[in-house]
């Protein structure tokens, strides 16, 4: 038989018995539903989950610092050798360092940063903010990829680049209680005054306050992004070297005392987890926020295996039914396929025709089951989200993301596969009863 | 040899420790557009005769030759296209599908000939007029008189243009009216040039022919006389 007369007969012969047909699909609506749900509210999940890490620009970074761990190890198990009173120093990050870094393959740029080591402030007319300053070694800040809510990312001595959230912080100290908080200043293109206070002790033992107040200009602002930045000033590094030698009394010597931290920028994210390794294994600290992102994907993952799974149990009883009522199918329609034999179908025919017949109860279940999960997922969207967020946003004050259901379109497609797959293999054995069936036998049942 | 030649052909079924002879060594030769009857006391093998030479069974030994093909050399599949192309089958029980229509279950055989709707439909409508039910085309099998019934078989047996009708029992179900009608369209049928091989109890049949095969306890015999048939008896 052609597939065409094929499809034809097995049409006919799912139409004609409508009833049993849908009633054997809905298992097959069911099952195929729960896994499409399962699997997309996971999916939707992490998806959530990853929006909340934040800046992408910080996924593809890699933070290194000296390695102070590995130097207390080798204080405490050392052989003795270490002269008394002395500190255990780890493997600075010289320039020398810096380059190495820069010539792990995936590396784009390796850029030193510092933080002042003395208090600062910033005094902008009667308001003023704590700084969080992080002295960055390059001129060109759009190497960071930080997206720009205004200004240039661009970032010489004398130049200040803020975040977003920097601005609230600002306040007024002589404000009295109960009287209404200024609003943000508007900084970019403003000079503000940055105040810088170091503590020393004289002879006697007292301590001294010195203070020293830099006239810096706002070039830029940084976009809020939920990263580092939002609450970050960023200097030129070579600035906030000076400021530390005027804190500490002497000079910053690169290859002696290293750099705090460096940011070593990959080209791709993926990337990321696989230069931290190479820089751990120089010996240096090297984290990056992809290692904590794979940690939570592979729970969604996991997730995502048990929700299919159950699902999937819900497919295999559905399985059973449509085993079940082929079978049956097969004895009520014993005389049928005889006569059929009869008047020349071939073993072939018969077992195409049961096995689409079966195929095409997966299908229509698996049609059913994606209509019914679409519905479902429309659903938990619609309330999940009203029940989420009132929940969420007290806690993080802002869209706090709630749950969603993601169904991808390669899911859809799988479901249908799958749906159909489980008609076929349920109906493989009755089909090769039927098949193998003596026609006059057939013919003779009652 | 002829169309149909029958040798030495044996059907035994074994029923626990006793073996059934349905058949048992049957001789037969039939002669192309020939109309024979097979007649014989219930259980002597009619039914058996008939299934083998439609391809419906296999024998336990013997050999069936129709139209210069062997039956019991044939594997499933050129079985199957020997009783699609060269046989139609007439049941007593018309062995209709109840949830098709008239015109639907005769057009069923052509299914599995991949022959298109259109002339499907054509072809099945041809062959109800030949046999005088076309006006009840669209009816179910419920809808239809057995003898109504019966034609629709008979149209459904023909539409893939056998050139053996093989017919059991066809009017065991009917009134001797419609009983009647469905033996002079098997005559015409047989007119129009095709072999019929009948099994009927129906002595009328004779009006049409001649050649009466009588078969008693899975065997041939000249002519089923009273003495054969108390001996059949007794032994049953
Ligand atoms: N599947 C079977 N298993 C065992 N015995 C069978 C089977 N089919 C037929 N027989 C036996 O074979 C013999 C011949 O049966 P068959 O049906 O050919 O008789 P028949 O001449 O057609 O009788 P009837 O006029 O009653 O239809 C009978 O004794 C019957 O019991
Ligand atoms: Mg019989």
């Amino acid at each position: 038989m052609k597939l065409r007369e094929l499809t034809s007969l097995i049409f006919l012969n799912l139409n004609r018995r409508k009833g049993r047909v849908l009633l054997t699909a809905i298992g097959v609506v069911i099952g195929t539903a729960a896994i499409v749900v399962l699997v997309s509210l996971a999916q939707g999940l992490q998806k959530n989950a990853n929006e909340q890490f934040g800046n992408i620009a910080e996924l593809s970074r890699v933070n290194v610092s000296p390695n102070w761990e590995r130097a207390m190890e080798a204080m405490e198990s050392g052989p003795g050798g270490m002269p008394s009173g002395e500190m255990p120093q780890p493997d600075p990050i010289t320039p020398a360092a810096i380059e190495a870094f820069a010539a792990i393959p995936g590396v784009s740029a390796v850029i030193p940063r510092a933080s002042v080591m003395g208090g600062t402030v910033m005094k902008y007319g009667n308001l003023e903010a704590y700084a969080y300053i992080i002295g960055v070694g390059t001129d060109d800040f759009s190497i960071l990829n930080y997206p720009m809510k205004s200004g240039v990312a661009d970032l010489k001595k004398g130049e200040l680049i803020l975040g977003e959230e920097v601005l609230k912080q600002f306040y007024n100290p002589s404000m009295r209680p109960g009287q209404e908080p200024p609003p943000p200043p508007e900084l970019q293109d403003q000079t503000i005054n940055l105040e810088v206070t170091k503590w020393t002790v004289d002879e006697n033992g007292n301590g001294i306050e010195t203070k020293k107040v830099l006239r810096m200009k706002v070039v830029g602002i940084i976009q809020a992004s939920r990263s580092e930045a939002d609450y970050a000033v960023y200097m030129s590094l070579d600035q906030v070297l000076d400021l530390n030698a005027w804190v500490n009394g002497r000079r910053f010597d690169p290859n002696k005392d290293g750099f705090e931290m460096a940011m070593v920028i990959v080209e791709d994210r993926s990337m990321a987890l696989d230069v931290a390794n190479q820089i751990n294994e120089m010996g240096f600290m090297a984290y990056t926020p992809q290692e904590f992102i794979e940690g939570v994907n592979s729970f969604y993952v996991v997730l995502q295996v048990i929700f299919g799974g159950v699902g999937g149990v819900a497919l295999l009883v559905a399985a059973i039914g449509i085993a079940n009522t082929m079978t049956m199918a097969i004895l009520e329609r014993t005389r049928e396929i005889g006569l059929m034999k009869a008047l020349g179908a071939t073993n072939k025919d018969v077992l195409s025709m049961f096995l689409g017949e079966a195929a095409g109860i997966g299908f229509i279940g698996g049609v059913g089951g994606i209509f019914l999960s679409l519905l479902i997922g429309e659903l938990i969207n619609i309330f999940g989200n009203v029940y989420f967020s009132s929940q969420t946003t007290s806690m993080y004050g802002g869209g706090g993301g709630g749950i969603s259901v993601d169904m991808p379109l390669w899911l859809i497609v799988f479901a249908l596969l799958f749906s159909t797959m489980i008609g076929l293999v349920s109906g493989l054995y009755p089909a090769l009863r039927a098949a193998s069936l003596v026609p006059v036998r057939a013919l003779k049942y009652e | 040899m002829a169309f149909i030649s029958i040798r030495n052909l044996k059907k035994y079924y074994e029923m626990g420790t006793v073996t059934v002879k349905a058949l048992d060594g049957v001789d037969l030769d039939l002669e192309h557009r020939s109309m024979a009857v097979v007649m014989g006391p219930s259980g002597s093998g009619k039914s058996t005769l008939l299934h083998l030479l439609g391809g419906l069974d296999r024998p336990t030994a013997g050999e069936i030759h129709v139209n210069g093909g062997e039956l019991t050399h044939m594997d499933e599949n050129d079985l199957a296209v020997f009783r699609r192309e060269t046989v139609g089958f007439v049941f007593q029980a018309f062995n209709l599908i109840e949830t098709l229509t008239a015109v639907e279950n005769v057009g069923l055989p052509m299914r599995f000939m991949n022959i298109p709707k259109k002339l499907r439909h054509e072809k099945a409508m041809h062959y109800m007029e030949e046999v005088g039910i076309a006006d009840r085309a669209d009816h179910r099998p419920s809808e239809l008189s057995g003898g109504q019934q019966q034609r629709v078989a008979i149209a459904r047996a023909l539409v893939n243009e056998p050139t053996m009708i093989l017919a059991d029992e066809p009017t065991g179900n009917l009134d001797s009216t419609s009983g009647w009608s469905i033996m002079e369209i098997l005559a015409q049928l047989n007119q129009s040039g095709r072999t019929v091989l009948i099994v009927t109890h129906d002595p009328r049949i004779g009006q049409f022919t001649d050649h009466i095969i009588h078969i008693l306890d899975g065997v041939i015999v000249p002519e089923l006389t009273d003495q054969l048939l108390e001996q059949f008896s007794s032994q049953g």
